[in-house]
């Protein structure tokens, strides 16, 4: 034997996933604790979380959830970057204890994966608290959903059951929960001025994505209802995914699915201030029954998406290279765009 | 949720408080003086942040420990099975839930290795009443305040807590053997600092024996504060607390090459030698992470690699080594804050590892060979 040669090389180990002047040599180890119960906190959770994951070249995404519903599993589903799941009863959560690497810990998790994976030993923690939807512009890398490929083709049937062309493009407009505070027969309104311009002078369709239990009254020509798709959550994902762009006239859970896939969006907002909101987005301010703006911001967005003249096809991002760092706390990402006609 | 605004009442970035949660998870002493450094330390980069200390009440110096952090704003101690669980921070909750929190510090995320990156290190603190009873026992026992002295310790298999560890524990020859050199070649006086149960040292003039005294982990502390510089002949937690006190740090023995934070500490570590009894180079070890700590212990023994222990003779030349690099410190060490780098809002993470102090025989100055 001689030395050095014959000595296996540790170097690559490095503590805690770093070596002198290059980040990292192993993975960086994130761990999310994905609480929310409802759809559009646990969809910035989740979103958050990813992004965090693609600050660095190597890095491990493990989450934690309680019982949640078959919506919030669909987001999970439509989210790849997710290394391991751990999944809890009820609304129970980990105990901080559990991250206590040394053999003497009061309180460790019952399961060996546990250590196996090095749960135990993560390089950041995110918290609810920590995941604050502000901070997602401030990533370089935006987080991407992508939609299992299996449930695409039964979608694709459904949307060609309810009448949508498949060779122009669409609009998908987001309805409000029923429970919502929202102005419904506003919206209604506004649903019909809608459709006046993108199906009458565009010759498109508006498709509806959201809570299936609102009463939108009756379809206005042009305006097609994808609230009862297959696959729940999936198939109205998939409906934003391959939309010109995503018009949200009250605020709802769907515009972070469109910023998910990379879709723009238009958000109606009450007065004219500045909104942190990542992606390709644009705010336009109005008041809920001023069709006038209502018209002209659409018009608007139209021209802003023109290079999109049929369903949109998947995002393809160019990413930068890896910043291998973030930093605590992330700072509020820049203001949205606002829309001017 | 709807979305809100970002102008009108929204609190602005630099005016925002940074809550910091750090899980001090340890049961053992030198990673938990190390987890309190490294917290307090992380605080002092924010312009305006409150530090949250998470602990259990397992061991008898936690609270102690806790109470030297300057910078700890509230803690959180728990008692046998307490915890406290991810969902308080959940702001959905309304069962008890929704403390806000900006940063969580698990024990990975506060790595010693990390400590010499930090551009300015915490000091703890250390009472009055404390320092006063150091000075008095100092006197009293005969030991000139106006000299120097430096503090020694190392590990016995007799610490009953955590049982021995065959690696580390060395018995009372050597140290005896080193307390006689410092005393009588080098000029200075000695404090022992450990656990009660060590070996008696004989009774000689310049030497302090503290591992008895009842003020435990905070009277060791006033005496490292004060301390020349800190000598640990074998690897054991009470060493941390030298950069908690800005005081040079020389390790002997060592299994790992990280500990010190200054450039004028200085680690000589364990002899590894391969299965064919031939020793591997210290640049070897170095460059290719044999002493991070966990190949050793998971790889490379099982394969036939064993440490030997450094020999008393090193061990005097590591003594004469610090004892020149600290001329500066003639008498009782003057504590001194050092300065704060400017704070901010934010900061970059994770911190990369470096080392600043140098490794016995590997050569270059630290500085310019960072840690791998």
């Amino acid at each position: 034997m001689t030395y050095p040669d014959a000595i296996p090389d540790f170097s690559g180990l490095g503590p805690h996933g770093v070596r002198p002047g290059e980040l990292p040599s192993r993975e960086c180890r994130i761990f999310a604790h994905l609480l929310a119960q409802e759809f559009e906190p646990f969809l910035i959770q989740a979103l958050y979380a990813a992004a965090v994951k693609l600050c660095f070249d190597h890095a491990k995404l493990f989450a934690y959830h309680g019982k949640i519903d078959t919506r919030l599993a669909g987001v999970l589903s439509m989210l790849p970057d997710i290394t391991f799941t751990w999944r809890g009863q009820d609304r129970s959560t980990i105990p901080m204890d559990y991250f206590d690497p040394s053999s003497g810990a009061a309180l460790s998790a019952a399961s060996a994966q546990w250590r196996d994976l090095g749960c135990e030993k993560p390089d950041v923690m995110l918290l609810p608290s920590m995941m604050d939807w502000r901070h997602l512009g401030a990533f370089g890398r935006a987080p991407r959903f992508v939609l299992p490929r299996d449930r695409v083709p039964a979608i694709n049937q459904a949307l060609r059951d309810l009448g949508l062309a498949m060779t122009w493009w669409y609009c998908a407009l987001a309805v409000p929960d029923h429970d919502t505070e929202a102005d419904l027969e506003a919206w209604r309104s506004a649903m019909r001025s809608g459709a006046e311009i993108i199906a009458d002078r565009h010759a498109a369709s508006l498709v509806l994505v959201g809570d299936p239990e609102t009463d939108i009254g009756r379809l206005p020509a042009g305006v097609l209802d994808a609230r009862n798709l297959p696959d729940g959550v999936l198939g109205q994902s998939y409906v934003v995914s391959r939309a010109r762009f995503l018009l949200d006239l009250v605020s709802t859970p769907w515009l972070w699915v469109a910023y998910g896939f990379g879709v723009p969006w238009a958000m109606r907002v009450s007065a004219d201030v500045p909104v942190k909101f990542p992606g390709q987005g644009f705010v336009f301010p109005a008041d809920p029954a001023d069709s006038e703006k209502l018209a002209a911001a659409i018009l608007a967005i139209i021209h802003e998406t023109r290079d999109c003249p049929q369903w949109r096809a998947t995002v393809s991002d160019r990413h930068g290279p890896a910043p291998n760092q973030i930093f605590l706390p992330m700072s509020p990402g820049p203001d949205a765009r606002i829309l001017r006609a | 949720m709807t979305l809100k605004a970002s102008g009108g009442s929204e609190t602005s970035h630099e005016e925002r408080q940074v809550v910091i949660v750090a899980l001090m998870l340890a049961p053992t002493l030198g990673d938990f003086i190390e987890y309190n450094l490294f917290a307090a330390s992380f605080k002092r980069l924010y312009r305006n942040a409150r530090l949250i200390a998470y602990y259990r009440r397992d061991r008898p110096f936690k609270d102690a420990v806790v109470e030297m952090n300057p910078e700890v704003d509230e803690i959180w101690p728990q008692e046998g099975t307490e915890t406290v669980e991810a969902g308080l921070f959940d702001p959905s909750r309304g069962d008890g839930g929704g403390r806000h929190v900006d940063v969580v510090l698990t024990p990975s995320m506060m790595s010693r290795t990390t400590l010499p990156s930090l551009p300015s290190l915490a000091r703890f603190r250390i009472a009055e009443d404390i320092e006063e009873s150091f000075r008095a026992e100092f006197t009293s026992a005969g030991l000139d305040p106006e000299r120097w002295f430096c503090v020694l310790h190392y590990r016995e298999p007799s610490y009953d807590t955590r049982g021995e560890n065959a690696d580390r524990d060395i018995d009372a020859g050597d140290p005896i053997a080193m307390t006689r050199f410092i005393i009588d070649t080098l000029g200075g006086q000695v404090v022992r600092i450990g656990h009660a149960e060590m070996t008696p040292f004989p009774e000689f003039p310049g030497f302090l024996d503290l591992s008895r005294h009842p003020g435990g982990i905070k009277i060791h502390a006033a005496a490292v504060r004060r301390a020349r510089f800190f000598l640990e002949l074998s690897p054991s937690g009470p060493a941390a607390l030298a950069p908690c006190f800005g005081v040079p740090l020389a390790r002997c023995n060592a299994l790992i090459i990280a500990g010190p934070t200054s450039p004028d500490s200085v680690v000589l570590n364990q002899h590894l030698f391969g299965p064919d009894g031939i020793r591997v180079p210290i640049k070897t070890c170095v460059e290719k992470n044999l002493l991070d700590g966990t190949v050793m212990h998971t790889i490379l023994r099982e394969r036939g690699y064993q440490f030997r222990r450094n020999t008393l003779s090193e061990m005097k030349r590591i003594a004469e080594e610090i004892t020149a690099s600290t001329r500066d410190c003639p008498g009782w060490r003057e504590p001194a804050e050092p300065a704060r780098a400017s704070p901010s809002d934010q900061v970059p993470w994770p911190i990369v590892p470096s080392r600043a102090h140098r490794i016995w025989g590997y050569g270059a100055a630290a500085s310019a060979a960072r840690e791998p």
